[in-house]
């Protein structure tokens, strides 16, 4: 009975997310279509959005109580309905039935082996968490803890706040929904806080997979996939029940969604889709407001430099309608709390101004960056994944369509401007700084590892291209809407 | 041109092969140690017995306001957290807490009782407690009980048994 009400309770924000994700697909697809793929990002926006009614109904109410279920049944419903009679007036699209032209033969050696390595992962998932039920330290010394004050804690569900050690300024997607899924239950059964993992590390490899399948290709969608999932330390991590993990997915997400935008003529639906993704990777951690700044700040800069691309100021108002109402959820929370931050508190001006000077500190965090990015994943050591990567991408080369040309800067510069980020918070670190960046900075590239690797794999030339030579525009795999005649830039091209 | 090709898409092939050959070995190597570590696992973690400890105390704890907390495992500090996680909706503030050194690890401005809340470990009691916190083997096996709250004058609510004890100080509520 336990186990069918924890996995009951996990299906309202599911479905949650599914209304919210099909809203904002474009109109022209039918409401199955790309199903894997709004699946996995129904966990990430369903869980986001149910933890958001979570925390604004405890401070509407004053508590966790089970009137946030009828609020949550009638959003299902509205959005229901909503759905419904907007797909009628949007007419019963044609079926897509594009043609496609198999170059190559279907890739079924590399997709058992990701069939292979994703029960191999979700089965090592599954004994990390028997071992460790209620995660790692940071699991229950933080956001388990977190959850456990939600529920527990009645009308002083907010004295979490007085446990300076405990970070009582980081945001509470993760914990909300596990307090909320307890609530539920009527159970604070550790299967709750076990499956939201789960259901993020995995959506985190699918969605991935799944959109660079669709922008390039099934070959390489299913190669992100097997470097996923051949990261030992993102499923470690994941069943540790760190939010890192879905924090990756949450960046994930925004990115994959600003370039599927990027590469269709569809409506601005997948922008404000990366916004709320965006703005609920700031509402998992402060990691993600940093996260929405560079975002921000290269949507703009797109937006200045490259004026006559396709309406680059619409975009960006388009992302930010749906990062501002999540964002501002945050900014309140901030201030209902008013927790400090302990890399921020205890600063001052003339301290930060003395590290900034200090040469040994951006060396050792230098070397410790170089270090860290070729064995953060628990990689092989003699074959680690970075190495294999460069060796892939010498050996097929680069191409980027003049036209994609904004959205790859985004995407490469994404990742490089939030580590750079990184950086100089542990420049400005009050901790000692040997313990803060050993004690965090495999968990920062493993939140940038899939970003990467949708920069990565949306630049780096399919195998089909690289075989065949030929251009992107007669690719085997069906392209969200086809502008055929665009010129490509080719960067790099080793088979030419 | 033609040998050329076949010689570069035997290339990219390699590489493709490499990466998931690679990939699966590793993947099937861990999933081995996983499978033999998931063996072993007892049935009641030493986690959930640390916690179990806890259960009748956390009843007695006032919700959302700070107790004063002691162990003698001083340099540790996962003693402490375990202990607050079993505790919740308690709040626990210790003298003594290593993990954070650098601020006080409670808000100066919660609201406060005057209980405290001793947790003496004892390995001979419970043989569990070594291999939850090894690195206090040598003072969880030696069996001495020292004063948890020297120099307090302390009247004893509640001892829940297993060195859980809670005490009102002066004129404690």
């Amino acid at each position: 009975m336990t186990t069918f009400l924890t996995l009951l309770s996990v299906v309202p924000p599911l479905i949650l997310g599914f209304l919210v994700v099909s809203l904002l697909w474009p109109k022209k697809e039918r409401l199955l279509t790309d199903f894997w793929l709004k699946g996995c990002l129904s966990v990430a926006v369903g869980f986001g959005v149910s933890s958001c009614l979570t925390f604004v109904w405890m401070v509407a109410v004053g508590q966790l109580t089970r009137g946030l279920f009828l609020v949550e049944l009638l959003l299902i419903l509205s959005l229901s309905v909503i759905l419904a009679r907007w797909r009628k007036t949007a007419g019963i699209p044609a079926p897509i039935d594009l043609p496609r032209r198999p170059l190559t033969r279907k890739p079924y050696w590399l997709r058992a082996a990701v069939a292979i390595a994703s029960i191999s992962a979700a089965v090592r998932f599954v004994c990390i968490s028997i071992e460790s039920p209620n995660g790692l330290f940071d699991a229950f010394a933080i956001w388990n803890m977190r959850a456990r004050f939600l529920y527990r804690g009645g009308t002083d569900w907010m004295h979490f706040r007085y446990m300076t050690w405990t970070h009582p300024d980081y945001p509470l997607l993760i914990p909300a929904s596990i307090a909320r899924c307890w609530e539920f239950s009527g159970n604070e059964t550790q299967l709750i806080p076990m499956t939201i993992a789960f259901l993020f590390t995995f959506c985190l490899i699918g969605f991935v997979s799944l959109s660079i399948a669709r922008l390039r290709g099934e070959r390489q969608g299913l190669l992100a996939a097997l470097v996923l999932l051949g990261t030992p330390f993102l499923i470690q991590h994941g069943a540790s029940q760190y939010v890192d993990v879905p924090l990756g997915c949450l960046f994930a997400a925004s990115l994959s969604l600003f370039l599927l935008h990027a590469e269709s003529d569809s409506s601005p639906g997948f922008l404000v889709l990366a916004g709320i993704t965006s703005g609920l990777a700031a509402w998992t951690k402060n990691e993600g407001i940093l996260f929405v700044a560079a975002f921000f700040f290269l949507q703009c800069f797109l937006a200045v430099f490259f004026r006559k691309s396709r309406g680059m100021r619409v975009n960006l108002i388009a992302w930010m309608t749906g990062c501002a109402p999540i964002f501002l959820l945050v900014v309140l929370y901030k201030a209902l709390l008013g927790g400090s931050n302990d890399v921020v508190s205890g600063h001052n001006l003339a301290s930060s101004a003395h590290q900034l000077t200090e040469v040994w500190r951006y060396q050792m965090v230098s070397q410790q960056y170089v270090q860290m990015f070729f064995n953060f994943g628990r990689w092989n050591e003699k074959f680690p994944m970075p190495i294999l990567l460069a060796l892939y991408v010498l050996l097929l080369g680069v191409r980027i369509e003049k036209r994609f040309v904004p959205s790859a800067i985004l995407s490469v510069s994404l990742p490089i401007l939030i580590m750079i980020g990184y950086f100089f918070t542990y420049i400005f670190s009050p901790h000692d700084l040997r313990w803060h960046v050993g004690a965090s900075l495999d968990r920062l590239y493993l939140q940038m590892w899939p970003l990467a690797l949708i920069a990565y794999f949306t630049i780096v030339r399919t195998p089909e291209q690289a075989l065949t030579g030929e251009p992107a525009a007669q690719r085997d795999h069906t392209p969200l809407t086809g502008r055929k005649n665009s010129r490509e830039l080719e960067l790099v091209s080793i088979h030419d | 041109m033609s040998v050329i090709q076949t010689s570069y898409g035997a290339r990219v092939r390699l590489v493709s092969a490499l990466i998931v050959l690679l990939i699966l070995s590793s993947s099937l190597s861990q999933l081995r140690a996983s499978l033999s570590r998931a063996r072993q696992v007892q049935p009641i973690s030493n986690f959930a017995l640390y916690q179990q400890r806890f259960s009748e105390v956390r009843n007695l704890l006032p919700r959302g306001k700070v107790t004063t907390y002691a162990d003698p495992l001083a340099k540790l500090c996962e003693p402490f957290v375990l202990a607050q996680y079993s505790v919740v909706p308690a709040i626990l503030n210790t003298r003594r807490f290593e993990c954070n050194p650098t601020s006080d690890i409670v808000d100066p401005g919660a609201p406060t009782t005057n209980l405290r809340l001793g947790n003496s470990l004892d390995a001979q009691q419970e043989p569990f407690l070594p291999n939850l916190f090894p690195e206090g083997e040598a003072i969880l096996r030696s069996g001495t009980q020292t004063d948890l709250f020297p120099g307090e004058k302390l009247t004893l609510i509640k001892d829940t048994g297993n060195g859980i004890r809670l005490y009102s100080s002066g004129d404690g509520k």
